[in-house]
């Protein structure tokens, strides 16, 4: 008997095989795309424990939701909506907590980044910065910079997976331009 | 590469589709490449195959009860304490001395152990 080749099965496939009760073909699901969803929640959240409790949830929601997904999007951006959605909803989780203890009207900490302060550790590079520039956005520009710089997404693509027009991901895209402009005008 | 040039490499990356090039100088300058730590893939599966769906419903209930539970708990014990401390008021049980510590009965124990 031959047996399935699995590494190099399409992806509706996998879907399908998963679908009859493979669970062999959800693992190469998870080993194909576990990378992608990394980047997107721990760009999203920070390189904390939730994250990857939310890159767990992640892979949970696609495996209950398999049944509704029907091949007319790509499974990674189904998957990549799923992560983006889960990262954001884990924001607001955490901001509505916050809320609790801190005004409501104070904003989120949109400052520059201080170079001199963080010089003194003496580890942090440029892509440091960059990073936490990132992390500094607001989470709807975020995700919007996250796929398109760090997943390579085109804006038509973003728009798909964000479910949003394409105008509006045009419009995130060049305030969040001029939000990380203001956070690394200091660095040279 | 200067920090400038890099800036401008980012900031390219948000308005227009970079080169194969650029894209390489930009992954490797600028971006982390995040990962999951060891077994990531093991703990999935685990999870899907032993139940942990239920788990993670529940867990997905208990954040949302996290949520409420501070939302009611903290007006809801200020509001039992303004409560009891209003019919102890109301009732003469408790007076503003007594909250100031100079009851009489306090300052009595307190001569009489003086006094000892």
């Amino acid at each position: 008997m031959v047996k399935y080749d699995y590494i190099h099965a399409d992806d509706l496939d996998l879907v399908k095989r998963t679908l009859d009760g493979d669970n062999k073909a959800f693992s190469e699901i998870i080993r194909r795309y576990e990378n992608m969803v990394a980047r997107t929640v721990k760009s999203m959240l920070g390189d904390i424990q939730q994250a990857e409790d939310i890159g767990q949830d992640t892979f949970i929601r696609l495996y209950k939701s398999l049944k509704d997904f029907r091949g007319d999007s790509k499974l990674s951006t189904y998957l990549q909506r799923i992560a983006i959605n889960q990262s954001l909803n884990e924001i607001r989780r955490k901001k509505r907590f916050l809320s609790l203890f801190y005004q409501s009207d104070q904003k989120e900490d949109m400052t520059e980044i201080d170079l001199e302060a963080d010089n003194e550790e003496g580890t942090r590079d440029i892509k440091d910065y960059v990073n936490m520039a990132i992390s500094k956005l607001e989470p709807d520009f975020r995700s919007v910079v996250i796929l398109r710089t760090i997943h390579g997404y085109s804006t038509k693509e973003t728009a798909e997976i964000l479910e949003v027009p394409i105008g509006t991901v045009l419009s995130r895209l060049s305030r969040a331009k001029e939000q990380l402009k203001e956070l690394l005008k200091d660095l040279e | 590469m200067k920090p400038e040039k890099l800036k401008d490499l980012l900031f390219r990356s948000l308005s227009s589709d970079l080169g194969d090039d650029d894209r390489e100088v930009l992954e490797k300058e600028l971006l982390i490449d995040h990962k999951f730590s060891e077994g990531f893939r093991d703990r999935v599966m685990r999870g899907i195959t032993s139940g942990r769906m239920l788990l993670n419903g529940k867990r997905e209930m208990l954040r949302s009860f996290d949520s409420i539970f501070m939302k009611v708990a903290i007006p809801g014990a200020a509001a039992i304490v303004v409560l009891v401390l209003s019919l102890l008021f109301s009732q003469g049980s408790l007076s503003y001395d007594t909250l100031l510590g100079i009851d009489s009965k306090v300052d009595g124990v307190l001569v009489s152990l003086m006094s000892e």
